[in-house]
């Protein structure tokens, strides 16, 4: 059963991709983390289009898997919070890329 | 059609929220530029060292207020972004171009009051107006040139139609001064007025768009 499974694998690349990153939210997110330092979550809300709840609840995923680093401040009594992403999210995006370069690639036209 | 969303969008679109969607890096220009309309008429009631004073300090005084204005208007409706390496030395890069056009405009408004560069012989084809503005015109390439390059940095086109202002203002402050001596150098502080105005336009439509949020979550 094992080895079928393997072998599936094998046959499609796809089948290991960062379920994490696929969202469409959470891979325009990681993109927008990618190329920066850091953001506040207001920005990267402003960003990304994504709504207060919505935005939290990737953030959170995203957190659980030790893809994002996130920072709470006090600034005058507002809570701030500024993200970015860790070494391991950076990894995992790059990982994420390569295999999906990998596999769009080799498509016929 | 829709943009892409590469990595390349990605950071241009990052840099436009965060430099020029609140107007106020056109109002700093634009004000920068207004300045120098007055320029002569300190000039002669102060004399040349403290209408210098006069100017950087009216300059300082300007950009506090700009970044007064970032501080309290556009981060908490916008948001903090603290760019990587790379992006830092665009921004660096930009605040170059910013001083560079401040000392450049500086350099210009004296040039102009004082007469002090020699207009180069084109010899007698050349009209008389041409032989009058050669080196303004020059002078005009070269703003237009630097603001250019902004606008390709970061793939907006405002401020390439600021470098076309600027140049505006600079040839008619140059021909007001060569055929009419006026003291007010107003083509300088219409294009600066304009700048000015298309950074008050985008500041007020980017209050209007974008609301303080109410609490973080």
């Amino acid at each position: 059963m094992a080895n079928i499974e393997a072998k599936e694998t094998e046959l499609h690349p796809l089948a290991n991709l960062d379920r994490v990153i696929h969202s469409p939210a959470r891979l325009m997110m990681m993109t927008y983390l990618y190329v920066v330092e850091s953001v506040d979550f207001i920005f990267l809300m402003r960003l990304t289009g994504l709504t207060w709840g919505n935005l939290s609840s990737h953030l959170s995923t995203l957190e659980e898997n030790e893809y994002v680093n996130i920072e709470k401040k006090f600034i005058q009594k507002k809570s701030h919070t500024m993200v970015n992403l860790t070494d391991k999210g950076r990894q995992a995006f790059k990982g994420y890329k390569q295999l999906l370069l990998q596999v769009l690639t080799d498509l016929p036209e | 059609m829709s943009q892409l969303f590469t990595s390349k969008n990605a950071e241009r679109k990052i840099f436009q929220l965060a430099i020029f969607q609140d107007g106020i890096w056109d109002m700093q220009i634009g004000g920068m530029i207004m300045l120098f309309s007055f320029y002569p008429i300190t000039r002669r009631l102060l004399g040349p060292g403290w209408n210098a004073f006069l100017i950087l300090g009216l300059l300082a005084v300007w950009l506090i207020i700009c970044a007064t204005i970032k501080r309290t208007v556009s981060n908490p409706r916008m948001g903090l972004v603290k760019f990587g390496q790379k992006q830092k030395s665009k921004v660096r890069t930009m605040q170059l171009i910013i001083f560079g056009i401040f000392l450049l405009s500086t350099a210009l408004a004296i040039s102009l009051i004082m007469q002090t560069f020699q207009q180069p012989n084109l010899g007698t084809n050349v009209p008389g107006w041409l032989q009058n503005l050669a080196m303004d015109f020059v002078f005009a390439l070269v703003i237009v040139a630097i603001f250019s390059l902004v606008s390709v940095v970061f793939k907006i086109w405002r401020p390439f139609i600021y470098g076309l202002l600027f140049a505006s203002g600079l040839i008619g402050t140059a021909a007001v001064t060569v055929y009419h001596g006026t003291e007010f150098q107003y083509p300088f502080a219409i294009a600066g007025g304009i700048i000015l105005a298309i950074g008050l336009i985008l500041l007020l439509r980017f209050v209007r768009t974008y609301q303080i949020p109410a609490e973080e979550a």
